[in-house]
């Protein structure tokens, strides 16, 4: 065999083999791309059940605050009308069962492997990248925020009405959603604070947070639906 | 045993160029490899463009809310200073319950977690946008966490204050506002010797330096996210 014959011989091979492993490596690329998307569809669909489960927290949590803001709403009446429609038991039950201080704390943990394992960089739809960042980050961020605020008022704000009415209760852990339910057991009913002014602002105090909690609590609960529309369109176009 | 010479030459040359093709298949996947991930970085980056803009619209809104309760107090303190007993009380308590510096800004941080766990990050060629990415998604962002949990527990003692002693009722407008509706007072009682008292004089240019402060580091902030959007701008288009 002439030399250039070789040289032939040499560059065929040469090329078959730097074709087969580029194809090779090409192939793999392909699967590994395929993998992805659907480890990326199988984290959508855990995000979409995470969301049902979140809502249905939310809405555990908006009913307490709802039910807290129309005791508070209740018990001011009460003290602006001076005729003391409730009685003192009753006043003492309602305040006793104000929840002020429920807080959501949402399932981030799929959002957050979508993030570390940069499957979030796949989802090919804009609207819901932008929704699960504002969702995850920012108003998650709010919610933890004025949960811990919301928690220092709550403090405050039974340890007024514990010491001031000199409340004693029974707690019963089998019944409630999340921390039991409280029984009044016995109380002092001290009328010179029920019907003065630092009772009443640390009542619309109260409001106010419940108030802020459950606009805020919609929001989250509005993006999580929207959220849920786009990821279902995601894993099925 | 004899030893074909041209044989070890002809398997010497194609061990050679079996080497090679492999060598230069690796480098090709190389560079594939880079060409991928430098197109994944830059559709991060495209993403951090997007959410550097939900933020800044955020940090404006949060801005001018707290702007808007510096001005309130320092409408206060201009009406007590003014000692004019004839001015409309239920006013000045509308702008006290609105003088809330307490509303925070939240960066939406998940693409720069997502650029630093991908590795991603590295791959950013601008040294200044690494370096302004640090500064606001680490040091700026502890930095307002920190100053944001003062304000909020600083509040509590503000509201605490005022609620109390002015005996406020308010109603709620849940549609108003951009985070957390809105307070609209209904009921009060004006306590005279608290408004014109130095507690609630002291209150109040407490809450204007909180709110003061904030708006320097929302100003800082905003200042870089649009250095970081200019930055992050040159890196996509500068191929």
């Amino acid at each position: 065999m002439s030399i250039i014959d070789n040289i032939k011989k040499y560059s065929v091979e040469s090329l078959v083999i730097l074709f087969s492993i580029i194809l090779s490596f090409y192939i793999e690329g392909r699967r590994d791309l395929a993998e992805k998307n659907s480890n990326k569809n199988k984290l959508i669909t855990d995000l979409i059940n995470t969301i049902d489960e979140d809502q249905k927290q939310l809405d555990y949590i908006k009913s307490e605050m709802n039910r807290s803001s129309k005791i508070i709403n209740e018990l001011q009446g009460d003290i602006l009308s001076r005729n003391k429609n409730l009685s003192e038991k009753e006043v003492i039950n309602r305040l006793t069962e104000i929840n002020i201080m429920y807080s959501y704390f949402a399932q981030e943990g799929i959002f957050n492997q979508l993030i570390s394992t940069g499957s979030f960089e796949l989802i090919e739809k804009s609207e819901l990248k932008l929704l699960l960042l504002k969702i995850y980050n920012h108003q998650n961020d709010r919610n933890t925020s004025i949960s811990v605020l919301i928690d220092n008022f709550a403090v405050d704000f039974f340890n007024q009405v514990y010491s001031k009415f000199r409340i004693n209760i029974d707690q019963n852990n089998l019944e409630g959603e999340i921390y039991g339910v409280k029984q009044l057991t016995n109380y002092n009913f001290n009328e010179e604070y029920y019907f003065s002014d630092e009772f009443f602002g640390l009542l619309t105090r109260a409001e106010i947070y419940v108030n802020n909690y459950s606009r805020l609590i919609s929001d989250i609960s509005n993006n999580l639906n929207q959220a849920k529309i786009y990821a279902e369109y995601e894993i099925n176009d | 045993m004899k030893i074909d010479f041209s044989k070890v030459q002809s398997y010497g040359i194609e061990g050679m160029v079996i080497l090679f093709s492999v060598i230069l298949s690796f480098y090709v996947e190389g560079q594939r490899d880079l060409a991928e991930k430098n197109d994944n970085k830059d559709k991060l980056i495209l993403d951090l463009i997007n959410s550097i803009d939900e933020d800044l619209e955020q940090i404006q809104n949060i801005n001018k809310t707290v702007s808007v309760a510096v001005q309130n107090i320092n409408d206060i303190q201009s009406d007590i200073n003014s000692d004019d007993f004839n001015s409309k009380k239920s006013e000045l308590i509308s702008k006290a319950i609105t003088a809330n510096v307490g509303t925070s800004f939240f960066p939406q941080k998940g693409i720069f977690n997502q650029l630093i766990s991908t590795g991603s990050f590295e791959l950013i060629d601008s040294q200044e946008l690494k370096s302004i990415l640090l500064r606001l998604f680490n040091h700026q962002n502890e930095r307002n966490i920190a100053i944001s949990t003062s304000i909020d527990f600083f509040n509590i003692e503000y509201q605490n204050n005022i609620y109390s002693k002015f005996r406020i009722d308010t109603e709620y407008n849940s549609l108003d506002g951009e985070y957390y509706g809105k307070q609209v007072l209904r009921n009060f009682q004006f306590d005279k010797e608290f408004y014109y008292s130095n507690e609630f004089y002291g209150l109040l240019s407490r809450a204007k330096q909180w709110g003061n402060m904030y708006i320097r580091l929302l100003n800082d902030i905003e200042e870089n996210y649009k250095q970081a959007r200019i930055y992050a701008e040159y890196e996509i288009s500068n191929k």
